[in-house]
């Protein structure tokens, strides 16, 4: 018997290597950026004349409001996507790296002063936009291993919502199916432990899963449940097969959610931001500059 | 083809031919200058300068040639290996296996060609004939040359053994599942694996039947219970289409007594594999068995999340379905592997084969398009073009459902049937039949009638845009890519 080599062709297309590689690219650029605007910025300061340290901040906030722009192309590329403008993973890296070396920028052009209400409220924007992005980047990073791990197959949030849907459904249904006081233990016991945040940190905090916590339960339960009649007993136990469904269903959504929602957060700031930055430079122009 | 092409002196040659043996002029005529769809072939004449390659080796074809005029060269890398004349035929090779071409055919001189579509050629190979005799034999003998050819062990095989050979061997094409050889069964003959895979099963204390390799093409069997006279001491058992040559008991040990090399060789082989650690079993043939047990090794172009880098932004399918009008061919759905991870060997992560077409080495969506819409470019891409009916034949073949059934609305599909424009309208003649009425049907929509025209939608590689792979270039996190499953678990193999 002789096996021959497996065939061998060329790989169609990988993003993931590319990807690296250019974003090994923008960091080095954005430490090289970062380290010039300190050495001019810390050059500048200790020069006796005023004005040179004046011409600089002016200079580095049109910079700094030159690269966030660039930074916020992300959002048109998003929307004008597909039309051969370059990969999206070169888009997003670059979007990263920009934006921390707008942020050096506009942090020195500032002065690390806080001034009056409005940059103050200015610098108070950007700090939440650059947090708020970071904590993005940590997320897309630290979230998906995390949600493979937990899901038996990958779902989309869609999917996830009518699943747990049906679910509660079908739990409301197993409850209908006894007495007041059974429908109680389903309804309000059983059903709310389920979707409860304390029960969600318990699961994130000590991987404490609902099918380890039921046993507790049900002998808290223990002279209740030895009560119930045979339909009523199978009932609970359909009830608590839903009920382990809809935590596992509960833990992945929290995911999915936090996948999704900090980018809310980071497009509000980054709005407020734009439209505070906008006002800032109307008035250093109307106060210092054209008029 | 038209019917005033048909010279006196094409169909002069072409009467010459065994190919065509026992058809006269009209039948001939009726053969290839019929419009499709009437039992006619969808052929064209064509005419090639010096130099002109016809076929080029490695790429994937759709079509069969007949020279009808001037010589042409048949060339594998630097060598030569014929040169044809008028009354030649060759290309069909690709059109039955399915795999690459693989050799070029140039024109030495000023050169006229009928060149066949698949689908014609499908329909003259169902009809029992000279031309389904003929075509057999040949893909067996060029086959099994060019097949030796690529075998180490083979290579130096004696030209004419293998003309030899040919008259006595036979095709067989196995089944999914469908046991080539059995364990314990007498040895009768020896295999070579043209296409597909197979999986080497030994019976285990208590009956129960282990995996403990797989071969594919290029591979051989069975030469040990014939050399030994011994039983067979493992099962083969098919994994998908396999295509074997079956070489006889009698003509096998003829061939080693006629070369002693083969002897010799064999007899390396059996004491190499005897030196291996023993067999595994098929839980611990890990990543590479499972990626050959379910098929994902036919791909050469599979879509693949890595699910660790995912952020389930969706994307990837919002970016395919603004690319193909509204219309995604692709779902986060599919079948997931447990691979290793490619900068370190020993961790594992997680891959989702989405439910996208892999575009297969051998696709079995292509067998039976009974329009020849379902086509592979040169390239291997498997594209369905527009002349689409909505069968439903393709979607139905396809083992890994990444086939769907769409109906597209389009008011330029109105207005192509209003004015009975030859793109579809000319094939709705012919198949608006009362079975397949429903294919084409109005619907109300917004207060307005737009057709809706059922079609076959499947991944095209975003072959119309010039960035290619919409999927792949809008993921933010390059979470996703394409990739040819044998080169990827040559890497892996590669790794450890």
């Amino acid at each position: 018997m002789s096996s021959g080599s497996l065939a061998a062709s060329v790989r169609v297309s990988s993003s993931g290597i590319a990807a690296k590689r250019v974003e090994r690219g923008w960091r080095i650029l954005a430490v090289l950026s970062v380290a010039a605007l300190s050495w001019w910025t810390i050059a500048a300061h200790q020069h006796p004349s005023a004005d040179r340290y004046h011409s600089l901040t002016i200079k580095l906030g049109w910079i700094g409001t030159v690269l966030a722009l660039m930074t916020a192309a992300l959002s048109i590329r998003k929307r004008v996507a597909y039309q051969g403008v370059g990969k999206m993973s070169v888009w997003l890296t670059a979007h990263i790296y920009l934006g921390i070396v707008a942020a050096f920028t506009i942090f020195y052009h500032s002065g690390l002063r806080a001034g009056g209400p409005l940059s103050t409220w200015l610098l108070a924007f950007l700090s939440l936009t650059v947090v708020s992005g970071l904590m993005g980047w940590w997320i897309a990073r630290k979230l998906p291993p995390l949600l493979t791990a937990m899901e038996e197959r990958p779902a989309i949030i869609e999917d996830l919502i009518s699943v747990r849907a049906e679910c509660l459904q079908g739990m409301l249904e197993q409850a209908s199916v006894g007495t007041p006081e059974f429908r109680a233990l389903v309804q309000d016991r059983l059903m709310k432990e389920t979707a409860s945040w304390s029960r969600m940190a318990r699961f994130y905090r000590r991987r404490s899963t609902l099918a380890e916590e039921l046993p507790t339960f049900r002998k808290e339960q223990a002279t209740y449940l030895a009560s119930l009649d045979t339909r009523e007993h199978r009932a609970f136990e359909r009830a608590e097969e839903y009920a382990l469904r809809v935590n596992k269903m509960n833990a992945e959504l929290l995911l999915q959610r936090i996948l999704r929602g900090w980018l809310t957060f980071h497009i509000v700031t980054t709005s407020t931001m734009f439209a505070l930055a906008a006002v800032h430079i109307f008035t250093a122009l109307y106060y210092g500059g054209f008029r | 083809m038209r019917e005033q092409e048909l010279t006196f002196e094409i169909l002069d040659v072409l009467r010459s031919m065994d190919l065509f043996k026992g058809k006269d002029p009209d039948e001939l005529i009726e053969w290839l200058g019929a419009a499709p769809f009437e039992g006619g072939a969808e052929c064209v004449l064509r005419r090639f300068a010096p130099g002109d390659r016809l076929i080029i080796e490695g790429s994937f074809g759709n079509s069969f040639f007949v020279l009808t005029r001037g010589t042409v060269i048949v060339s594998l890398g630097s060598a030569t290996l014929a040169t044809l004349g008028p009354g030649s035929f060759f290309g069909e090779m690709t059109l039955i296996s399915g795999l690459p071409r693989n050799a070029t055919v140039a024109a030495l001189e000023q050169c006229e060609a009928i060149e066949v579509t698949r689908r014609s050629f499908e329909q003259w190979m169902k009809k029992p004939g000279p031309f389904r005799t003929l075509m057999d034999h040949t893909y067996i003998e060029r086959g099994l040359a060019n097949h030796l050819r690529t075998i180490p062990d083979f290579a130096d095989i004696d030209p004419g053994v293998v003309r030899e050979l040919v008259k006595k061997v036979r095709l067989r094409i196995f089944s999914k599942d469908e046991y080539v050889v059995q364990e314990g069964a007498p040895a009768d003959s020896f295999y070579l694996i043209r296409d597909g895979y197979v999986r080497v099963t030994k019976a285990m204390a208590g009956g129960e039947e282990r995996t403990v390799a797989y071969l594919k093409d290029g591979s051989y069997f069975g030469e040990r219970g014939l050399l030994h006279e011994e039983l067979r001491n493992a099962s083969i058992i098919a994994m998908g289409k396999v295509e074997v040559i079956q070489v006889m008991k009698g003509d096998f040990l003829a061939l080693v007594q006629g070369e002693k090399k083969f002897a010799d060789r064999f007899a390396v082989a059996e004491r190499r594999q005897a030196e291996k650690p023993s067999t595994k079993a098929s839980s611990s043939l890990g990543f590479v068995g499972e990626v050959v047990e379910r098929g994902l090794i036919k791909a050469t172009s599979a879509l693949v999340i890595h699910l660790d880098a995912c952020t389930r932004c969706g994307n990837c399918v919002k970016a395919c379905a603004e690319l193909h009008d509204g219309i995604s061919r692709l779902t986060r759905h599919g079948m997931l592997f447990e691979a290793p991870v490619r900068d370190s060997p020993t961790a594992l992560e997680r891959l989702l084969v989405t439910t996208s077409c892999m575009h297969c080495l051998d696709p079995e969506c292509m067998i039976g398009c009974p329009t020849g819409a379902i086509t592979r470019d040169v390239n291997g891409e498997v594209i369905i073009q527009d002349s689409c009916i909505g069968c439903g034949n393709c979607a139905r073949r396809c083992p890994y459902g990444n086939i769907s059934m769409a109906e597209v609305q389009s008011e330029k599909e109105l207005a192509k049937q209003r004015t009975g424009a030859p793109v579809i309208g000319g094939y709705l003649k012919f198949w608006k039949t009362a079975e397949n009425e429903p294919m084409m049907h109005e619907v109300e929509s917004n207060n307005q009638t737009a057709v809706v025209r059922r079609v076959a939608v499947k991944c095209d590689l975003c072959q119309d845009y010039r960035h290619n792979h919409g999927c792949v270039h809008n993921c933010p996190y390059g979470a996703i890519e394409r990739m040819d499953a044998g080169a990827y678990l040559q890497e892996v193999r590669g790794r450890g």
